[in-house]
């Protein structure tokens, strides 16, 4: 069946729609400073909206040990957030998957009405204090809280809840329009753009208090322009898009560094192209201005790196004890579950799902190098071309490559894994991740020339992603924090 | 030849996915006594053939199941723990079944007794028996946890061996309301709790239904333009 322009225009915004919807529900259901680090992103936001002149008392040589993990109210945070940390009760959910908060018989909680009628001031009062790194996201976060400061803490948590649901739902706008730019079919464009809108980690972190969502819409854009800039050559709208939302990565997290040498690498290709144009010396001092960047900008980088102060056998050993604890099937294994959002619960249909994730991604990189291989005629016409592939290629492994590098820098520091390497780091590649999946299952079938399955391929796709979508509200959070 | 129909198929899918996750968090629903949290505090030992004896008063109507926290219970290879309800006197049987897992079983040790719903369970005392039937060999004993805080009145008791806490099993009865659009209401009233007005009430069911109208068109128009 055909799909005319309004057809794919109106389910395009429906497919949007159910993405800002679902996020707003899942908003309401997952309970205050449940999120990823939810409670420091919030304390910065207010912090960053104290007065300067410290006029209240400041308790100083307060630190972590001093803190107790499951009780909030112990952390160096304001006290408006320590007050409602211990009033609606998050100590019982912290660490711990046995017990919910005591619910009232009404649509209030236990101390709901006193901590909208007296609730401390918003002011950090033991110092240290626990803040990440003001960035961009802070700072407009910041300014809703200001706008809202005469209002309870629910309205202003919620409220900066919602805008950063906003910023994931207009970068999924942008990876509609990717999807387009790349010449995908209007169906194949629909249903990658719904399963980006039913992967439960997105939806789940697109409503946390964290600067991942501003993060992700700066890749978002950054992808855009790219695939804009292959199918057009150098513009002034596309170099805009690449360079603001480069800025707007930078000003977001330490990951955004990714960016700027991607987009030192689209300059440089574009130069060394256009060299013929200019004079010799021109394009030679160009060459050196870049050149004088990209060194610059790697020696700022690697001071982040465990190789500054280190010989070459002693970063091999850390490397290599590194990647032993790390590239390993379980570890991946891991990384694809905290990925695609599943919950660990004892669910027999959900559980072992991480491992043939795995195997999907391992099938698509085989198909992948085919793609790249194989004679351009004999890959069928649905398929992007080879240099958005390579674009995507990029972005996914720069990515991996900038995520692993800070993860190793830990790793020599502590010689713990730590985290390791949550999927949630990787949503802000999440499309062009499942284009290449696309492709690569793509290129299979059409060697295997069983391309006709592909569509259903995806249908099925978006449909194992919408069970794991409502799998993860219904049966797993809502369970989790209200019906235990 | 006659077309295979796919979308069809297709949409018996989406039906079968729907129908699934429909039925198992109807299975899920259950309004605990929220204020009691399960804690780890003495243990007291079930071996084969022992049981447990433990007294407690409902608080509500729609009795239906109580969580036991374990510190060593093995279901899966082959432990087996009969669970039996009786009235006060600890004469009358009421329910009887087996200790189920839980989600989280696993890891917190939380196990389910389930049961047929008692509607009339408000203020009303019980007695609950505990008989490890099977304790797998060479395993380890099966160990109910006790907790200091005092939700219940009443003392827990191995009735085979005479061991006896000063404490009350770590448990936590649940309950049901009559129908399903009460305990919507309920879990309703649960959501609203430190929500701002605005994601409040009325508001969690309309995005509720906003959030599966709109998922669910999305995937049948998908489907049916495929």
């Amino acid at each position: 069946m055909s799909l005319n322009q309004k057809k794919f225009h109106l389910i395009a915004i429906l497919i949007l729609m159910t993405f800002f919807v679902k996020g707003i529900f899942l908003t309401t259901i997952l309970p205050m400073f449940k999120g990823q680090d939810e409670s420091r992103h919030y304390n910065t936001i207010q912090f960053l909206n104290e007065p300067k002149e410290k006029t209240w008392e400041i308790k100083d040589g307060f630190s972590d040990n001093m803190q107790d993990k499951r009780d909030l109210s112990t952390y160096r945070f304001s006290e408006e957030i320590k007050d409602t940390a211990w009033k609606t009760e998050t100590h019982r959910l912290r660490y711990n998957k046995k017990d919910t908060i005591t619910f009232t018989n009404s649509f209030n909680g236990k101390n709901e009405m006193e901590l909208k009628e007296n609730s401390l001031p918003a002011v950090n009062k033991s110092y240290p204090v626990d803040v990440v790194n003001g960035s961009l996201y802070h700072k407009i976060g910041s300014l809703v809280e200001k706008s809202l400061e005469n209002k309870n803490i629910f309205v202003k948590f919620y409220s900066i809840r919602i805008l950063s649901l906003i910023l994931v739902t207009i970068s999924l706008y942008f990876a509609y329009l990717t999807l387009k730019t790349i010449g995908l079919s209007r169906k194949n464009t629909l249903i990658i753009l719904a399963l980006t809108t039913f992967q439960p980690a997105l939806s789940l972190y697109a409503t946390n208090i964290n600067y991942d969502s501003l993060l992700i819409l700066s890749f978002s854009i950054f992808i855009y322009g790219g695939v804009l800039y292959l199918k057009q050559g150098i513009n002034k709208k596309n170099s805009t898009l690449l360079v603001l939302s480069t800025i707007l990565g930078i000003l977001t997290k330490g990951t955004g560094i990714v960016l700027v040498f991607i987009l030192m690498g689209i300059i440089f290709f574009e130069t060394f192209k256009k060299a013929k144009k200019y004079s010799k010396k021109i394009s030679y001092s160009i060459i050196i201005l870049l050149i004088s960047i990209l060194i610059l900008t790697f020696s700022t980088y690697t001071k982040h790196l465990p190789v500054s102060e280190k010989g070459l056998p002693e970063i091999i050993i850390s490397l290599d004890e590194y990647a032993l604890d790390t590239i390993n099937l379980r570890s991946f294994a891991q990384t694809s579950e905290t990925y695609w959002g599943i919950i660990n619960l004892e669910n027999k249909i959900t559980d072992n799902l991480k491992y043939i994730l795995v195997f999907i991604d391992f099938l698509s990189f085989i198909g992948i190098l085919i793609y790249f291989f194989v004679d351009k005629n004999q890959i069928v016409q649905y398929l992007p071309k080879k240099k958005y592939t390579l674009f995507f290629v990029i972005m996914v492994f720069a990515l991996q490559a900038g995520v692993r590098l800070a993860g190793w820098k830990y790793f020599d520091q502590t010689g713990d894994v730590g985290l390791g390497a949550p999927g949630r780091y990787f949503l802000p590649t999440l499309v062009p991740h499942l284009c290449l999946i696309y492709i690569g299952i793509g290129t299979i079938l059409s060697v295997l020339k069983i391309e006709r399955a592909l569509k259903y391929l995806l249908i099925i796709s978006l449909l194992l992603l919408f069970y794991l979508s409502f799998d993860s509200i219904l049966n797993t959070i809502i369970y989790r924090y209200y019906l235990l | 030849m006659k077309k295979f129909p796919i979308k069809i198929i297709l949409i018996l899918g989406l039906i079968i996915s729907i129908s699934i996750l429909t039925k198992q968090f109807l299975g899920l629903i259950n309004f605990s006594q929220s204020e009691i949290a399960l804690e780890r505090g003495e243990n007291l030992k079930a071996q084969q053939n022992q049981t447990l004896i433990q007294k407690f008063t409902a608080n509500r109507d729609g009795l239906f199941q109580i969580q036991f926290l374990l510190k060593y219970c093995n279901l899966n290879k082959g432990d087996e723990i009969k669970m039996e309800l009786f009235d006060e006197s600890c004469s009358k049987k009421i329910r009887e079944g087996l200790l189920i897992k839980t989600h989280f079983s696993h890891n917190e040790g939380v196990y389910n007794f389930r049961f047929k719903q008692i509607p009339d369970s408000n203020n009303k005392t019980y007695c609950i028996k505990a008989t490890t039937l099977k304790n797998k060999e060479n395993g380890k004993i099966v160990r109910f946890y006790t907790t200091e805080n005092s939700y219940f009145k009443y003392t827990a008791e191995n009735t085979t061996t005479g061991e006896r806490t000063l404490t009350h099993l770590s448990m936590r009865p649940g309950y049901k309301n009559e129908n399903l659009y009460q305990d919507f209401k309920e879990i309703n009233q649960r959501i609203s709790q430190y929500k701002p007005w605005f994601l409040k009430h009325h508001a969690i069911t309309i995005f509720f239904l906003l959030m599966s109208l709109s998922s669910l068109g999305t995937v049948v128009l998908l489907i049916k333009n495929l």
